[in-house]
């Protein structure tokens, strides 16, 4: 959706006519825009975006007047079963539907509502701050549709609370300088999905789909390319999706800090997917931990266990997900029980051996835990880490390493795959300045002109990928 | 009373980072002190709790930018008579 041309040349508009706008009537065009795009996806998605809208703001009003603690366990019950239907229908065939007057419903699609376990955490962290008294309720149902249904950020994030969006839409003047940051993010946003993730999914599907048939380390080169991936994916939609709602006057959560340059997995989750992570951290890791904190590191061990347990759940229903869960809280727990040998490490070693092993190791950490993630199946991510430790290395490098990544055998191949990642390899080295000319406050051309240029030569076009978080 | 706390907080964060020689001012933040992060905090709020004979609410842990908040909720619990 965010990739067709229609979808682009609609944001321009909407930005154009935004900015005309009174400000404080802003977000009630921006609402209707946000429905017309929900239900031009499908209208199940519109139906059940409203439905449970209205619901949330009904019982947070509740539970604000009469402090009834059963409205808030409704809420969160409510919110819940939202989450786990969307994941067991996501990944289950079951179908369901219904005839009403005549109109066919799809009752999945209702339950497969675009964003609907983005916006559930939304309504669950509202809840609980109106809970703890941290905030008022939303008077104005309008506005509080408006924060839910805000179409930047509806189909993955970033995750926002009701008090970083609600009190944006009294408005403001939107400057130039947020004109250009934001257009120039959701082009990087464009050059990351369609220059650089898009190019390496065919190598990523040629490893997964067939990994029976190569040998171990192509099934971790595999997994190595999926990371990569998966994160110029996200975060090319991310700064998409940043960038649209700079333009329309409305500053988003970071969701990404280059993650590739942290030294441990604790750090890597402080720079990957931020705002879930901050909600995560905000309402499962502290509540938690801070009820058993007199048990001190055991008290974080329970609460890692717990925190990515959910985020498992969350991101979807199965072993798959639980085992890649598992692997993190593996990597953390060893992390905190490790960390006076590594600061007595510290003292010994060089920083920069220190740095970069930590950065080697963080990384394969990684890419090994997203054989669960990207993997088709729970036997299939067996298979492949069987293949990992029983048959390793290859007898051919060309036949089963380098013609299984390249998709093909020919020369055509080849130079495409050496063309994936030397942009790839490019962009990664430097990161912090093409990031840093994105953020620039006037119109840069050199750096759109290289953007465009990059997109219509190296661009995937017809590749009909979805971002891989629309599934979540 | 505010270098008696700034002493005593040192004392609790060489012992939770297990690092001998690390020094503290109010400034000083998270992005300073390697290892203090969400899975170290709780156990740093757990230590200081004990050693001041103290006890943080939630939102007031969850406030904490650095070390000059942690000093300020102490003080203002110390004149409370908590």
């Amino acid at each position: 959706m965010f990739l067709q041309p229609l979808y682009l040349l609609g944001v321009l508009l909407t930005v154009g006519i935004n900015y005309i706008l009174p400000a404080t009537k802003r977000y009630i065009f921006l609402l209707l825009v946000s429905c017309l795009v929900i239900g031009s996806y499908n209208r199940e998605s519109l139906v059940t975006l409203i439905a449970l809208s209205g619901i949330n703001y009904w019982l947070v009003r509740q539970l604000f007047r009469s402090k009834n603690s059963l409205y808030y366990c409704v809420g969160l019950s409510l919110n819940c079963l939202a989450i786990l239907l969307f994941n067991y229908f996501t990944s289950s065939g079951h179908r369901l539907q219904f005839e009403l007057n005549e109109v066919y419903f799809d009752a999945k699609g209702l339950i497969l509502a675009l964003g609907l376990s983005f916006y559930s955490i939304q309504h669950i962290a509202y809840f609980i701050d109106v809970h703890k008294n941290r905030i008022v309720p939303e008077q104005n149902f309008i506005r509080h549709l408006f924060s839910i249904a805000f179409f930047p950020k509806i189909i993955s994030g970033p995750v926002c609370t009701m008090q970083e969006l609600l009190p944006q839409t009294n408005g403001s003047k939107i400057t130039n300088e947020q004109l250009c940051k934001g257009f120039h993010q959701l082009v990087l946003g464009l050059v990351k999905k369609m220059v650089l993730a898009d190019r390496l999914a065919p190598c990523v599907s040629s490893v997964f789909d067939h990994n029976d048939a190569y040998p171990g380390i192509t099934g971790l080169l595999g997994a190595a390319f999926f990371t990569v991936q998966l994160y110029f994916d996200f975060s090319g939609y991310s700064d998409m999706a940043i960038g649209t709602a700079r333009m329309l006057g409305y500053d988003l959560k970071n969701n990404f800090n280059l993650p590739f340059r942290s030294a441990s997995v604790a750090e890597f989750w402080r720079r990957w997917h931020i705002s879930l992570i901050s909600f995560f951290t905000r309402y499962i890791y502290y509540p938690l931990t801070f009820r058993f904190r007199q048990h001190k590191q055991t008290a974080a061990w329970f609460g890692i266990i717990i925190t990515f347990l959910i985020s498992g759940l969350w991101h979807g229903i199965g072993f798959s997900f639980i085992c890649w869960a598992l692997c993190h809280v593996v990597y953390l727990c060893f992390e905190l029980s490790t960390k006076k040998i590594r600061f007595t490490l510290s003292t010994k070693i060089s920083p920069g051996i220190l740095h970069y092993t930590g950065l080697l190791l963080t990384f394969w950490a990684v890419c090994f835990s997203n054989i669960f993630f990207r993997s088709l199946s729970f036997p299939s991510a067996v298979h492949h880490l069987h293949k990992l430790l029983t048959d390793f290395m290859p007898n051919n490098w060309e036949a089963e390493v380098i013609a299984p990544l390249a998709v093909g055998g020919q020369q055509a191949e080849y130079f495409n795959l050496s063309t994936t990642l030397t942009l790839v390899l490019t962009y990664l080295i430097f990161e912090k300045r093409i990031e840093a000319f994105s953020l620039s406050a006037k119109i840069n051309w050199a750096y759109l002109f290289v953007a465009v240029l990059l997109i219509v030569l190296f661009g995937v076009f017809n590749a009909g990928e979805r971002f891989i978080y629309m599934q979540f | 009373m505010t270098d008696i706390n700034l002493n005593k907080l040192q004392e609790v964060f060489r012992k939770v980072f297990s690092q001998p020689a690390l020094i503290i001012n109010p400034g000083t933040t998270a992005n300073d002190i390697r290892m203090w992060d969400s899975l170290t905090h709780i156990e740093l709020i757990a230590e200081t709790e004990q050693q001041f004979g103290i006890e943080f609410s939630l939102d007031e842990v969850m406030a904490f930018n650095c070390v000059g908040d942690m000093m300020d909720c102490i003080a203002k619990k110390q004149s409370s008579g908590y």
